[in-house]
């Protein structure tokens, strides 16, 4: 509660809140459109209307452009918020796509999956932009919820329930750990606002500095765990393989854009850099779940014969390399974590594009099955080895690019070991990689049925593919565009 | 000691030694029970506290509602009033350890904490505060509103997973 703040007139609030007020409206409506037709087969217009809703949002969010404002105390409109929107809605726009075929076969209840999609979007929209920590709770929670259902979405596939309650039961726990660490950040500064925090440690330096790491430890316990980062990664690999496979693709993404919003806004708006001891000491803790992240999943990934499972212990190592940028805490940092967002979504995406064609028309996610994909499905393979290779870090594509900047990041900062531990980390990941790569390309094959793809899959895999190669080729628009955001955290 | 000093320590010592009581009863029925203790023990710090509106909603919402909601979902669900569950895993000691670690760090740094919050006299009306507050611009209002969304997805997810197929 800030009274030097400009007041804006309730039309202003209405406009800088129309991103999420848009997705409010369009979850509604599907709910809305959803029941006058309880009956009706098929339904093949729910993911259209969701898209569409998902782009008025794109569209929202792009007039806002440029805008630097607080709305009602709690969240921010800042170019670093917007970028997050935009990424968290193209990203909730492509698992609608691969979403289509795969819920219109197994469920019977469309409408609802579409709108907890939509409020998935919505949950994580606010999370990138809360500035409070009440805010911040309630965002989390909200996309913890909406995840949970999703995950149990297939009621009748005992995996898919057994998976919804143990991601549950974790985060219902790690919620209630992160919000007493808040509650203890409340009462050492008396305040929730994250600036406020920030300007009651500085003056009060000296007498609080023993009491910051324990509270910080549990508020980041939380963070891990939304990010899927060691060692609050194990619900990840039931809850990825067991969940519906859409749902998976947006697991592994959705949380973690969101998340990493949330870790940068929070660790760089409360606990700024100029305060040494402050800084040191999340700076500590989070390289160390980086290192222990990036190596945990990659070695446990080592012996996955499931690919869903396999790319579940993938994306927690992807976690841990995006914490280096973090760790980093400059604007090459921002820049770099925000760039590997942009591509590590672009191509698990595509990857689970790809798994879930797969699964529509052989029903099996073991590697073993994947075999002679190359003959049965070229493209399809294409699309996944782009995406696999580019999660390994190859050039010349997204991941490559990305890799590049966070290892880049850290050694500027002078995390040099940091940077050492990730391209050991890279190398190690190839292997399984190369695990699937050879199944499609290299083993014998049984059959040589072809496999055909849906018109929303191939949208979503030609997306994808495109955008990894583009991204891997031509960065330098994004990095220049995604570098000005960066600097939202570093202009006074 | 004061009056107020020892009705503190008397409703500590009901939460903390009902929380006992839910950890380490063998029947799920019990541990239930169990918790409407604590819950009621918390509701009494909240008098003390001089909040008699959370104290109301503690006793109302908790012990009340969700306390029968709780209960009602043990005696509906087959096999749970029966059952006994061991009391500890083979980590127990493990688990143990941890936690009272965890217990000696935050109890020495509550000792030392200067604890900046705001203090001193409750305000005359803090009811009608707490209200304004939650629908102020300037206070909770877009929390307030967020809530009520969070709540109604919650509803809306919770009811297409259990309907009848």
């Amino acid at each position: 509660m800030n009274p030097a703040e400009p007041t804006l007139t309730l039309a202003q609030t209405l406009w800088l809140l129309s991103p999420e007020l848009v997705l409010l409206v369009a979850g509604m409506l599907i709910l809305g459109l959803d029941g006058l037709r309880p009956r009706q087969e098929g339904k093949r217009w729910l993911p259209y209307v969701t898209l569409a809703g998902l782009a008025s949002a794109l569209v929202a969010t792009l007039t806002l452009w440029d805008c630097n404002a607080r709305v009602l105390f709690v969240l921010s409109c800042d170019p670093f918020a917007l970028a997050i929107k935009m990424v968290a809605l193209m990203a909730t726009g492509i698992v609608v796509l691969v979403s289509d075929v795969y819920i219109r076969t197994r469920s019977r209840y469309q409408g609802e999956f579409y709108a907890l999609l939509i409020f998935s979007a919505l949950a994580m929209c606010l999370l990138g932009a809360s500035t409070n920590i009440v805010m911040i709770f309630l965002a989390f929670d909200f996309l913890s919820i909406t995840s949970y259902i999703l995950t149990g979405y297939l009621r009748d596939d005992r995996r898919s329930t057994e998976a919804a309650i143990k991601y549950f039961l974790y985060g219902a726990v790690l919620s209630a750990v992160m919000l007493y660490g808040m509650s203890w950040f409340y009462g050492l500064t008396g305040s929730t606002d994250l600036a406020e925090i920030a300007a009651v440690l500085r003056e009060t330096e000296h007498t609080l500095r023993p009491l910051i790491l324990p509270p910080l430890i549990l508020m980041a316990a939380g963070f891990a765990f939304k990010v899927a980062a060691a060692p609050f990664h194990q619900w990840a690999p039931d809850a990825y393989e067991g969940a519906p496979t859409p749902v998976t693709a947006f697991l592994s993404v959705g949380p973690k854009i969101a998340g990493f919003a949330l870790i940068l806004r929070v660790t760089l708006i409360a606990f700024p850099m100029d305060l040494a001891f402050v800084s040191l000491d999340w700076r500590t803790v989070l390289a160390t779940l980086a290192a222990l992240t990036m190596t945990i999943g990659n070695l446990v990934a080592l012996w996955q014969q499931n690919i869903k499972r396999l790319l579940a212990y993938s994306s927690i190592a992807q976690a841990g390399y995006i914490l280096i940028g973090v760790v980093s805490a400059s604007p090459r940092g921002v820049t770099a974590v925000l760039l590997y967002l942009v591509a590590y979504a672009l191509t698990n995406l595509g990857a689970f594009a790809a798994i879930i064609a797969f699964s529509n028309r052989t029903g099996s996610d073991a590697i073993d099955d994947y075999a002679g994909l190359n003959r049965r499905a070229p493209v399809l393979a294409l699309v996944l080895l782009i995406s696999l290779l580019s999660l390994g870090g190859i050039p010349p594509l997204a991941g490559f690019v990305g890799k590049l900047y966070l290892f880049s990041a850290a050694m500027e900062a002078g995390l040099l070991w940091l940077a050492v531990v990730g391209v050991i980390n890279s190398v190690i990941s190839l292997a399984y990689y190369w695990k699937v790569i050879r199944a499609m390309y290299i083993a014998p094959t049984q059959t040589e049925e072809r496999l055909t793809t849906s018109p929303t899959l191939a949208v979503a895999l030609g997306i994808a593919g495109i955008g990894v190669l583009a991204i891997g080729t031509f960065p330098g628009p994004l990095l220049a565009l995604l570098g000005m955001v960066a600097q939202t955290f570093f202009t006074g | 000691m004061t009056l107020q000093q020892i009705l503190f320590f008397i409703f500590g010592a009901i939460s903390l030694g009902a929380g006992v009581g839910v950890v380490t009863a063998r029947k799920l029925f019990h541990a239930a029970l169990w918790l409407l203790l604590a819950f009621f023990g918390v509701a009494g710090l909240y008098v003390l506290l001089e909040a008699p509106f959370f104290a109301a909603a503690q006793l109302f919402v908790y012990m009340g509602a969700i306390g029968i909601l709780i209960i009602f979902a043990i005696m509906l669900t087959r096999g749970m009033m029966r059952q006994r569950h061991p009391r500890a895993n083979r980590q127990w000691w493990l688990a143990g350890i941890l936690a009272a670690l965890f217990l000696a760090t935050f109890v020495r740094l509550a000792w030392q904490g200067p604890w900046t919050a705001p203090a001193g006299p409750v305000p005359e009306n803090s009811l009608g505060l707490l209200g304004l507050t939650l629908v102020d611009p300037g206070g909770f209002a877009l929390p307030f509103e967020v809530a009520s969304v969070l709540l109604v997805v919650a509803l809306i997810g919770a009811v297409t997973i259990v309907r009848e197929r």
